[in-house]
């Protein structure tokens, strides 16, 4: 079905939105006549998306009302609220896509007629159901983040239902933004020269690796490498203060003196970024600089990390990292992980000036595009590959295969790449286990679906039976899913579709629920047989 | 006693208003030969109306058709659109259901249904109001949130197209969810001072969340001014900065609060700049000038400037106004504050104090004194500032000092005879343009205290004649001050009459609420008459979350709930 209007629903920060624009330019491509809305907050209303992407921008006014609420004045931010939902307008939609996890945007769905709903709408009943296949996916993954296999990016566009088109992210760089970039840097005495640009912020400070280490890390690199410029925001001045008190060479400092079209602009003259998981990253990545993401505390570099080939990450080898979701870290012991000398040489090898560098309480990723379009991350030798990146990609084409994966732009798919076996990083007797475990969720998951199956006929005591051991099978997958090292994510999955079901009978509640314990029955059984065709032959 | 005069009885024990209306539409025969309505008998006997050859009941078994109807009814309270022959909302009651009222299309098909059939138990259950008193918002609104469930009978509804408008509109009837906000903004000084006062508590007390901007403190300032050195052209400019500073004031309190009504007084520091700025920041505003246009005229520049502007004179001050460019100009008189304005037993001491056959209490104007000097020979105490200074002295009250509201209050109770005489300065005798009745009458009725008023232009649309006598003349005044000192019992009748009819229909509240429906929105209105409390957020999103599925409505307060503590 062709759409003749789409809202996208995005109220995250800047580099959210930024990473929305290759699910626009799939909406745009594979439906050419629709009228494509996009909701943002008031606060990032400037972030600058090239327009032709989408036809109205409708615009959260979130700053106000909370001020109104903060003042006391909640009766007057109906009416705000009410402006807003009139300026998205009271003609059904046909498709609405909710890419904001929150509460606050699936009661926002509640609000907005429309015909197809993606994502975390509030329902009738007062919970929280999550439509779209790829979208529970993605409200799944929090409880097991290191199994998550797909970047945001390629999540959004596929619940979108658009392929993947290998393009990366788009953003609108206007000549004014290029012409005082050329006069900052002319007032620098930049222009021409060869740049790194280092941005010392991010939004918490666990994922800010501190500002002394990039200063050292600064001082590390030869001149010829290129001029070091700092960038930032204006709150952001106190790091660029830090670094220079550390830092031994001459650097520019544009913090605060740069919007965010300015800072695009000068990210087209640079050579690399060096930066933490935040909206500058995005914005080199869209305008097609090479970065290097020092990762830390709770970024999730398979989710939100840099996205396009040629990237680099470093990330700290520590078995608490990445944070858990919603975790508050005391200790950051990832930032002293990764070290300074780590950190250049990266950035050397990132720059074609050195080998691919070995870390010593580090590892380096480069993102490749796997069959399905999508884009994922790979250790860079000789950094490890780990049971997780393992279990991990393997998951990923579990998913491709029984979820709805829109074929890519045909320049867009990769190939299927090679693996080492399990064996290689993963005891025997794990493996074992673990495929144990997933035949013993594969087994539960079809007692239950054949329990849930025979709802609809049975006597109303016989029904309550049924549905008291269902539930039962339930609780012990739950179980399961949280003891296994691995095996979360399809538990997960299963309970984010049995939560976010809207069927308005029995026979459709046990026809839906029955589908769904099949459906991760054959997930569960298809990474066993996976895991198991990685394995080599033992020897007799 | 027939059918008609039996169903008239009970309808006037729960319905009085329909009661009236009823018969005042029989007595004038206006359902008489050309009637629409006809009674017809259904195949079990019982009496079905029809209009038209249509019968609005079932006529086979319409009690029975009724009890199947009423089952479907939703549940809660419940307003019934529609009598009918009356079966329907009797099956609503058998079934027990709380009928909270009834609504009927028109008299005509009242009248008839009421000539046919036994409808005691019905009229005298349930409270019936005719279409016309639902049609105002107001009253849809406060009549919808006691009982949101609308069962329309559908013979009734069939036939009647305002009642099917009715049915129709019913879903969109909103359901006021706060109080308005109003900020009453009094006067620096004088006679309004009070006024507004009262006018803010009976705002406070009709439900609306009200402010009052009292700028009474700020008098000592502008005596201040009143008694500095300079010139008299040099004090009006100061004078006029000073009322410039407190309306800036007005306008940072307003633009802060963001009422939904600023009510000003007669005499606020509000000049047509401060109005202006306050008209472009969204801030409805009123003015209730409770003052004589002739005497006080600058209302012309402030007329404008005031969204409704509230005056005690009709015409032709409201088309004055209208061409002053007056938005919306209304005749509201003033009032009298039951709270304050109350009857007092005095003690002896008191009674020794203020006790007397004759009183006035008030200024000295002109006509007052020419009046009062003819009035010797009744030893008239007068109470008020400057009478000492005046021919009157030997009969000045309190050494000629101003008096305080407890003792005005004592003086009333404790006169046998108050004299009210409207103020002219510019006359020796009655006020020769008697077109507005001043606060003193309202409050020497609350008072329970017995008045003779100089005979105004709309006295009686107040108050009737055996509530409170007037005079037209100085020998009519003579007259009625000895007819009614040697009549105690007519006369205290008489000023009990007046005081109930005060506090019925002429108190502070009863003006608020009036200036509330011409100014603001019919929901909040109602907020205000239906006592509805300014909810938290949170609390609004658990009254609404008392609903069994979650309703749009309930849905934006949870995205406000979401918002609420994020910066």
């Amino acid at each position: 079905m062709k759409f003749r209007s789409v809202l996208v629903l995005q109220l995250c920060r800047m580099g959210d939105i930024l990473q929305t624009s290759p699910m626009l330019r799939g909406l745009r491509r594979e439906h050419p006549e629709a009228a494509i809305t996009l909701a943002v907050l008031d606060r990032f209303a400037s972030t600058p998306l090239p327009t032709h992407l989408y036809d109205r921008l409708v615009v959260f006014p979130m700053k106000d009302m909370c001020a109104g609420l903060a003042a006391g004045e909640w009766q007057a931010q109906v009416d705000r609220l009410d402006a807003f939902l009139a300026e998205i307008g009271d003609t059904p939609i046909d498709c609405a896509i909710n890419l904001t996890q929150t509460d606050l945007s699936a009661a926002l769905m509640f609000l907005v007629p429309s015909m197809d709903q993606r994502g975390p709408v509030a329902t009738a009943a007062r919970r929280r159901a999550v439509a779209n296949p790829w979208m529970r996916y993605f409200w799944s993954m929090p409880r097991c983040r290191a199994m998550g296999s797909f970047n945001l990016v390629d999540l959004y566009t596929w619940s979108a239902g658009v392929g993947c088109d290998g393009q990366g992210l788009d953003i609108a760089v206007p000549d004014a933004a290029e012409d005082r970039t050329r006069s900052w840097l002319e007032e620098h005495r930049l222009l021409g020269r060869p740049i790194i640009v280092m941005q010392l912020g991010a939004s918490t400070e666990e994922k800010r690796y501190p500002a002394e280490r990039y200063a050292r890390t600064a001082d590390l690199l030869p001149e010829e490498c290129g001029e070091i410029v700092l960038v930032g925001s204006e709150a952001e001045r106190p790091l660029g203060e830090r670094f220079r008190a550390t830092a031994r060479r001459a650097v520019h400092d544009s913090i605060g003196a740069l919007g965010v079209p300015e800072l695009a602009a000068l990210l087209k003259q640079a050579r690399l970024l060096v930066t933490n998981d935040t909206g500058p990253m995005h914005v080199a990545t869209a305008v097609g600089t090479r970065v290097v993401d020092i990762s830390t505390g709770s970024v999730f570099v398979h989710e939100t990390g840099p996205y396009g080939e040629g990237h680099l990450v470093v990330q700290p080898d520590i078995d608490c990292f990445p944070c858990a979701a919603g975790a508050t870290c005391h200790h950051m012991a990832c930032h002293d992980r990764l070290r300074p000398d780590d950190v250049a040489a990266v950035i050397r090898y990132a720059l074609n000036e050195g080998p691919p560098p070995r870390l010593t309480g580090a590892r380096l990723l480069a993102p490749r595009r796997a069959a399905s379009g999508c884009l994922e991350y790979w250790p860079v030798a000789p950094s490890r590959v780990t049971t997780v990146d393992l279990i991990r990609f393997h998951w990923g084409r579990v998913w491709e295969a029984t979820l709805p994966t829109p074929a890519p732009v045909a320049s867009a798919a990769g190939v299927e790449q090679g693996v080492p076996p399990l064996s290689s990083v993963m005891s025997l007797d794990e493996a074992e286990e673990t495929r144990r475990t997933l035949g013993m969720i594969a087994a539960k998951c079809t007692t239950a679906a054949g329990l849930v199956r025979r709802l609809p006929s049975a006597a109303p005591r016989q029904q309550a039976r049924l549905a008291a051991e269902a539930h039962q099978h339930l609780e012990e997958l739950r179980r399961l899913g949280e003891t296994a090292r691995f095996c979360y994510p399809v538990v997960g999955f299963l309970i984010q579709e049995i939560e976010s079901s809207t069927a308005k009978d029995l026979s459709s509640l046990a026809r839906e629920q029955a589908g769904a314990y099949a459906a991760t029955a054959h997930r569960a059984r298809l990474l066993a047989d996976r895991l198991r065709a990685t394995e080599p032959v033992a020897a007799a | 006693m027939s059918l008609f005069d039996d169903n008239l009885a009970a309808l006037e024990s729960r319905s009085p208003d329909a009661a009236l209306r009823i018969r005042r539409f029989v007595s004038a025969g206006e359902d008489g030969a050309a009637a629409r309505f006809t009674v017809v008998a259904a195949s079990d006997g019982s009496p079905v109306l029809q209009q038209d050859g249509r019968c609005l009941d079932s006529r086979r078994n319409p009690a029975d058709a009724a009890r199947r109807e009423a089952a479907s009814a939703g549940d809660g309270a419940i307003v019934v659109a529609g009598v009918g022959s009356g079966y329907f909302v009797e099956a609503l009651l058998d079934a027990g259901r709380d009928v909270a009222a009834l609504v009927a299309g028109d008299l005509e098909s009242l009248a008839a249904v009421m000539r046919a059939r036994d409808l005691r138990r019905l009229l005298r259950r349930v409270p019936l109001l005719f279409l016309d008193t639902v049609q105002d918002p107001v009253e849809c609104i406060c009549l919808k949130t006691k009982a949101p469930v609308l069962a329309a009978h559908g013979g009734s509804v069939a036939l009647s197209a305002s009642l099917r408008d009715f049915v129709a509109a019913w879903p969109r009837v909103p359901r006021p969810t706060r109080p308005p906000k109003v900020m009453v903004v009094g006067p620096i000084a004088g006679g309004s001072l009070e006024t507004a006062r009262s006018a803010a508590r009976a705002a406070r007390s009709v439900g609306a969340d009200t402010r009052f901007l009292d700028f009474a403190p700020f008098g000592d300032g502008w005596q201040a001014i009143s008694r500095s050195q300079v010139s008299a052209a040099a004090k009006r400019q100061l004078h006029s900065r000073y009322s410039e500073v407190l309306g800036e004031v007005v306008l940072q309190e307003a633009s802060a609060w963001r009422p939904d009504l600023l009510l000003a007084l007669a005499q606020a520091p509000l000049g047509s700049r401060v109005l202006q700025q306050l008209r472009s920041a969204g801030v409805r505003t009123a003015f209730w000038y409770v003052e004589n246009f002739r005497v006080l005229p600058y209302w012309k520049t402030v007329a404008p400037a005031y969204d409704t502007f509230f005056a005690i004179q009709r015409e032709p001050f409201l088309s004055m106004l209208r061409e002053a460019g007056s938005p919306k100009a209304l005749f509201l008189p003033t009032a009298c504050d039951a709270g304050r304005h109350v009857p007092v037993t005095l003690t002896e001491d008191e009674r020794a104090r203020y006790g007397a056959d004759v009183s006035f209490a008030g200024a000295p104007y002109l006509n007052r004194r020419r009046l009062l000097l003819a009035l010797t020979e009744f030893s008239p105490r007068l109470w008020g500032e400057g009478w000492h200074q005046t021919e009157l002295a030997p009969f000045a009250a309190n050494g000629g000092r101003l008096f305080s509201l407890p003792e005005m209050i004592r003086v009333f109770a404790g006169t046998r005879v108050n004299l009210n005489i409207h103020s002219a300065a510019h006359v020796d005798g009655l006020d020769p343009d008697p077109d507005y009745v001043n606060p003193r009458t309202f409050e020497l009725a609350a008072c329970g205290a017995f008045q003779l008023v100089d005979q105004r232009e709309h006295l009686r649309d107040l108050f009737s004649a055996e509530e409170v006598v007037s005079f037209s003349s100085l020998s009519e005044l003579s007259d009625r001050i000895r007819y009614y000192l040697a009549h105690d019992e007519e006369r205290l009748a008489m000023a009990a009459r007046s005081r109930q009819r005060a506090l019925a229909e002429h108190t502070f509240e009863h003006r608020v609420r009036e200036a509330f429906r011409h100014t603001l929105p019919a929901v909040l209105t109602a907020g205000a008459l239906l006592g509805v409390k300014r909810h938290t957020l949170d609390e609004a999103v658990k009254e609404a979350a008392a609903h069994p599925a979650m309703t749009v409505e309930e849905a934006k307060l949870r995205v406000l709930q979401e918002l609420q503590g994020k910066r």
